[in-house]
């Protein structure tokens, strides 16, 4: 299986695991979309903003001496973002509908992440 | 002396020198989200959400604001140029190439905020760049705009700031740019 299709179909399961997730995608560190699985919405656009996200929660957690960072994530009042990093070259980013199952989300995704910085290398 | 802080953001294209002009002028530890590029744009770690410094300077603290360079990253421009007095473009003189990202930064920046700016020409010391006046021609901007600066220069940065800071405080303070570590 080809690397771009070995990471669809990682998404594709998280998608079929969680019925509560609204989309998923995998971005490089740099902000460039990988692969996606998202119902609506502008992915580009999301995979910079997701990498956004990682690269400022880096450096806070060098800031305030948090180690280094595993996961961040934005709540609104209609869903959630889950992001997690892949290795130091990806991200995970998990868009929730609100409420839902939290706990199995995050054990799936956090499965799904490492899966995904092995595939990166 | 007892001013807010001002808010000063640094924004051009990829390879600019943003991330330059920050350290080079920064007195506290710069805040720096630099990460692996795998585009291909000249160097190997590129910005994806700011880069932050301060520094005093003419009686005031000011706070630097840098940005991505890249499009995909616009809405960073917005989210850091809310509540900034002024506005510095960097633009690669050897490069002529992302002259229009730059003019379209600018317009994306200055349509939303309209603050004073400056146009920050680098890396003038490089072979076949163009001139000042052809670039204040390309951005339809008198040359007054235009200043060249090395961002790995503290005496020249601070002088650009100065001069912004002098377009954003009107009324004006002392000629002398003065830096205090």
């Amino acid at each position: 299986m080809s690397l771009a299709d070995r990471l669809q179909s990682t998404l594709n399961e998280l998608r079929s695991a969680l019925p509560d997730v609204r989309g998923c995608l995998i971005a490089s560190a740099d902000g460039m979309l990988i692969a996606q699985n998202v119902s609506s919405g502008d992915s580009n656009r999301m995979a910079a903003m997701v990498a956004t996200s990682l690269g400022l929660g880096k450096r806070m957690c060098e800031a305030f001496g948090s180690g280094s960072l595993s996961e961040t994530s934005v709540s609104g009042d209609a869903g959630q973002v889950f992001i997690y990093g892949a290795g130091s070259k990806g991200v995970l980013a998990v868009i929730n509908a609100a409420g839902g199952n939290i706990g199995l989300l995050h054990l799936e995704c956090r499965a799904a992440a490492r899966k995904v910085a092995e595939i990166l290398g | 002396m007892d001013f807010a802080p001002l808010k000063v953001v640094v924004s051009g294209p990829v390879g600019a020198g943003k991330s330059t002009y920050i350290r080079t002028l920064s007195t506290t530890t710069v805040v720096e989200t630099d990460e692996m590029a795998t585009e291909c744009i000249g160097k190997d770690l590129t910005t994806v959400a700011l880069d932050f410094g301060t520094l005093h300077i003419d009686g005031f603290e000011v706070l630097l604001f840098g940005t991505p360079g890249q499009e995909r990253f616009d809405f960073m421009w917005s989210v850091l140029c809310e509540g900034a007095a002024g506005l510095l473009l960097l633009v690669a003189a050897h490069r002529p190439g992302s002259f229009l990202k730059a003019r379209h930064i600018l317009e994306f920046i200055t349509s939303q905020v309209p603050i004073p700016f400056l146009l920050a020409v680098t890396h003038t010391d490089q072979e076949r760049v163009w001139e000042l006046e052809e670039i204040a021609d390309f951005f339809g901007l008198p040359v007054t705009d235009l200043l060249a600066v090395d961002a790995r220069d503290r005496s020249a940065c601070a002088r650009m700031l100065h001069r912004l800071l002098e377009r954003c405080l009107p009324t004006g303070r002392d000629e002398q740019s003065r830096v205090t570590a």
